[in-house]
């Protein structure tokens, strides 16, 4: 594989992305937040603790909408070129199919994080807020960290189920990331949102929040920042190399169904 | 020139009676969506929760015979679906509380597992079922034979209705029989005997507005993983929405949750469609006592229901115009 | 057939399976640099013999190596394959131009060489005016020039073609058969497939013959007709009195059999020496004064010619 092999897949995606669908989807999960936050300060009075709105910010940020506009980006990068009867052609190239993840790893991640931080920035104009720059900063980490993780988990599931690639990869993120992660078990240590909530009861909430206490129980939840943010990364560098490796395999029917 | 006789054309049979050429396009579509594997796989997966459900009716019939059980079933009804109404009635006499009980049950049946089959077997049958035919052309295939575009329309979705009725209906008529058969009095027959159509009813409830929906967005695109998107990112942000809301109304001082979750206000049930059909199914099954309460769910789930068809037949029939 | 040094592609009892169904069985053969009709009917195994040359299959059995290498191992042997599948582009909304610099970048080309290529190979293949439209607004005969233009932009050194002349009218039949003779006389070597044989003739001499996964036969048109000539065909003759011919024909030891059908109307002759047959047929038609209003025959119809081919491998033919 060369360097410009995803660069030119990035390319055309990025070209092929300003279609009025997904920018009305991109405008939809940045502003998606907003407005509902927008609706609690409006509805309830005196308004939620600066905390409150902080954790409600994070879940629909970055446990919400990035991880669904991510689902959009990265899940179908190989479904969709063997349903537009384009995959031969890649995957007939030297690294072909390889550029074809990784060019549209880059332009998923980048949509989700722009939507992202326009997203957290909104959220910091809004809420009455202790302080913006503290949220700004940790939010627009965590933003990079969960578009970086989950991209590349839901590009490795794109790269292993053929079809029907979004379906696994919405299973997987309630089942996964959204139930089992809340498992107060081992099990839940394995799951990318765990990382990210200890990330954030460590950057943004107070030690007597009652997310930290039910985070305590974790027996990773001590470790440094640093850390987490290594596990992460090798979250995604592991996830990444192995479906680079099962595009590498090859043997797709290039034949859509029916 | 005088015109090729190629033989065909000397068929003198009769054709099959109009209202049966749409059955041709779901038997063709369901043909063709049960070669996926992963549908299989979650058609099993989805007959998992009758047993539940099963074991549900049976422990209850058996309380009717055994007071320590009725303590247990009291307390499964307040605490579990917050129903404390049921609760003392099953204490007082619980053959009376059958037609309650069993109604919960069902009903819990339909809102919370085959909901959530719902989801996914429409997202996974779905989004294809006419973008695809958009995309490969195949509906100018369709449309060369005497076809109407509502034909095609009623014929795709019987496709999502059939699939749906296996999941849901067919196992919840099952069970009903179950419970009938559990029973130790024939009684039971006596006091459930709408139940069936109840089911038929909830179960028309819970396929048109879905399927529709579905058949709605798949026309709107000719690639699938878009119309699978628009599905799922539906559901997820509605219930969303619903639960910060629903959190937001009981800060308000409203009702908490239970199994139910007929929480939060009529109106914030109408930002989650998986909720307002909750208030539909509710009704359905006799648990909202006062279908008024409902009534913005009901015009809600209707007007979705006509604007998706009536969406879906302009762009379809658009293609052709085009 | 042209002989060159060395082997471009080596086929070494490569065995293909999808579950229990064969894709190809058994392939052993060399080609050499030249260019090559890959002629079978639809189902035969051209497409998967394409896709195990150029790594996007894995044999079940054997090894395929092109240009001495096997393409699944070392990918980069594939910047020297250029390849024209089947299968339609559905692509509705990318212009053709951006669509092939894409393909070019992936194969290592700079953004600025693969977009120069791009618009070189669009032109040379008649697209120069409509390069920026999108794909899905174009004609299958379009489609076609843009699916040739990514398989030639980066100038490979093994062009494979599946079924290149689909959807193209006269004119564009005749421009492919062009480019295809000027490709090949640049020395380089050139797979075309197809079923239907008429087109591969017009391009080259040299034949592959491949039916139910099987190579049935490999040689030169004439090396094939000689074959084809030696062994049995088949030939019907429809007419109201062409039964009058069985007597004539009962005494021709050339003849295998003969089927007259029930309402006398049809004769099936199979036998050896067609030319022999059809010279002697003329002759007994005008003496005898029979009325013979069809004849069909094994000459040019592809699918008897593997019938005729199938059944010698299995032994039915001598």
């Amino acid at each position: 594989m060369n360097l410009w092999g995803p660069i030119g897949v990035a390319i055309l995606e990025l070209k092929r992305s300003f279609s009025p669908f997904r920018i009305g989807t991109w405008v939809l999960m940045t502003a998606f937040p907003l407005l509902l936050i927008q609706l609690l300060l409006m509805r309830i009075s005196p308004p939620p603790s600066a905390e409150a709105l902080e954790a409600i910010a994070f879940f629909l940020i970055i446990r919400v909408v990035t991880v669904m506009g991510l689902l959009l980006w990265a899940t179908p990068a190989i479904s969709s070129e063997i349903e537009g009867r384009t995959w031969l052609y890649m995957a007939t190239r030297p690294g072909g199919g390889q550029s074809v993840l990784l060019g549209k790893y880059l332009v998923a991640i980048g949509w989700a994080i722009s939507s992202g931080f326009l997203a957290v920035l909104g959220v910091a104009w809004l809420a009455p807020l202790e302080d913006k720059g503290v949220f700004c900063l940790s939010m627009m980490g965590l933003v990079v960290l969960a578009s970086m993780t989950f991209g590349a988990t839901l590009s490795l599931i794109g790269a292993l189920v053929q079809r029907r690639a979004m379906v696994v990869g919405m299973i997987y993120l309630v089942v996964v990331e959204g139930v089992l992660s809340a498992v107060p078990a081992t099990l839940s240590e394995l799951t990318v949102t765990l990382r990210l909530q200890i990330l954030e009861s460590q950057w943004l909430l107070s030690p007597d929040s009652p997310l930290v206490e039910s985070l305590k129980t974790h027996s990773t939840f001590s470790l440094p920042s640093i850390v987490h943010v290594m596990i992460l990364l090798a979250y995604t560098a592991v996830a990444l190399g192995l479906a680079l490796w099962r595009i590498r395999v090859g043997g797709y029917l290039t034949d859509p169904e029916d | 020139m005088p015109l090729i006789d190629l033989g065909y054309r000397r068929w003198d049979g009769v054709r099959s009676s109009r209202m049966w050429r749409a059955l041709a396009i779901t038997h063709t579509g369901l043909q063709l969506v049960w070669r996926t594997v992963w549908l299989r796989r979650l058609l099993w997966f989805a007959w998992l929760p009758i047993l539940p459900v099963g074991i549900g009716f049976f422990l209850y019939e058996q309380s009717i015979t055994q007071p320590d059980q009725q303590r247990m079933i009291a307390e499964i009804m307040e605490q579990a679906f917050d129903r404390p109404d049921v609760a003392e009635i099953v204490r007082r006499d619980p053959k009376e509380a059958r037609h309650e009980v069993w109604a919960q049950m069902l009903f819990a049946f339909f809102r919370y597992p085959q909901a959530i089959n719902m989801v996914l077997l429409f997202g996974l049958v779905a989004p294809r079922i006419i973008s695809h035919d958009l995309r490969s052309r195949a509906y100018l295939l369709y449309f060369s034979r005497p076809l109407s575009v509502a034909e095609y329309l009623i014929g795709k979705l019987l496709i999502l209705g059939t699939l749906l009725m296996m999941t849901t209906t067919v196992p919840a008529l099952i069970v009903y029989v179950f419970g009938l058969l559990l029973s130790p009095d024939i009684g039971a027959l006596v006091q459930t005997w709408d139940f069936p159509l109840r089911i038929l009813l909830a179960s028309l409830v819970f396929t048109l507005p879905t399927a529709s929906l579905a058949m709605l967005l798949s026309s709107f695109t000719m690639d699938s993983r878009y119309a699978s998107f628009a599905w799922f990112t539906l559901w997820v942000l509605g219930w969303v929405t619903y639960g910060v809301l629903t959190g937001l109304d009981v800060a308000e001082g409203g009702s908490g949750g239970g199994i139910t979750l007929l929480s939060g206000s009529p109106t914030t049930r109408l930002v989650s469609l998986y909720h307002a059909l909750g208030d539909v199914q509710s009704v359905v099954f006799g648990i909202l006592r006062d279908p008024s309460a409902a009534q913005s769910a009901i015009m809600l789930v209707s007007v979705l229901t006509i604007v998706s068809i009536l969406v879906t037949y302009y762009r379809v029939a658009s293609h052709l115009r085009a | 057939m042209s002989q060159a040094p060395s082997a471009v592609i080596e086929l070494n009892h490569v065995t293909r399976l999808y579950n229990t169904v064969i894709g190809v069985n058994d392939l052993h053969l060399t080609i050499p640099q030249g260019s090559y009709g890959l002629v079978g009917p639809n189902g035969a195994g051209k497409s998967t013999l394409i896709g195990l040359l150029t790594g996007a299959l894995q044999p079940t059995r054997g090894e395929v190596r092109v240009f001495g290498v096997n393409p699944l191992k070392e990918p980069r042997v594939l910047r020297r394959i250029g390849i024209c599948p089947a299968s339609e582009l559905l692509l509705p909304r990318t212009p053709a131009i951006d669509w092939v610099t894409e393909l070019m970048m992936v194969g290592g080309f700079s953004l600025a060489e693969a977009r120069a290529r791009s618009i070189e190979a669009l032109r040379y293949t008649g697209m120069a005016d409509a390069m920026h439209l999108p794909i899905g607004s174009y004609s299958l005969g379009m489609r076609q020039r843009v699916k040739l233009a990514q398989a030639i932009a980066h100038d490979p050194d093994l062009l494979i073609l599946d079924e290149p002349f689909n959807g193209l009218d006269p004119v564009g039949r005749f421009e492919m058969n062009q480019f295809l003779r000027q490709w090949t006389g640049r020395g380089k070597t050139l797979i075309l497939a197809s079923h239907v044989l008429a087109e591969v003739e017009m391009v080259t001499d040299a034949f592959l013959l491949i039916y139910g996964g099987r190579l049935l036969a490999q040689g030169t048109t004439e090396e094939l007709r000689r074959i084809v000539a030696d062994l049995p065909q088949q030939m019907t003759l429809s007419g109201p009195d062409v039964a009058r011919l069985s007597g004539r024909l009962a005494a021709a030891p050339w003849v295998e059999s003969m089927q007259l059908s029930a309402d006398r109307q049809s004769l099936r002759i199979e036998a050896r020496h067609a030319d022999e047959l059809l010279t002697q047929l003329n002759r007994w038609i005008i003496e005898d004064h029979i009325t013979v209003t069809k004849m069909v025959g094994a000459e040019g119809d592809l699918s008897s010619l593997f019938d005729i081919l199938t059944r010698r491998h299995r032994g039915y033919a001598r």
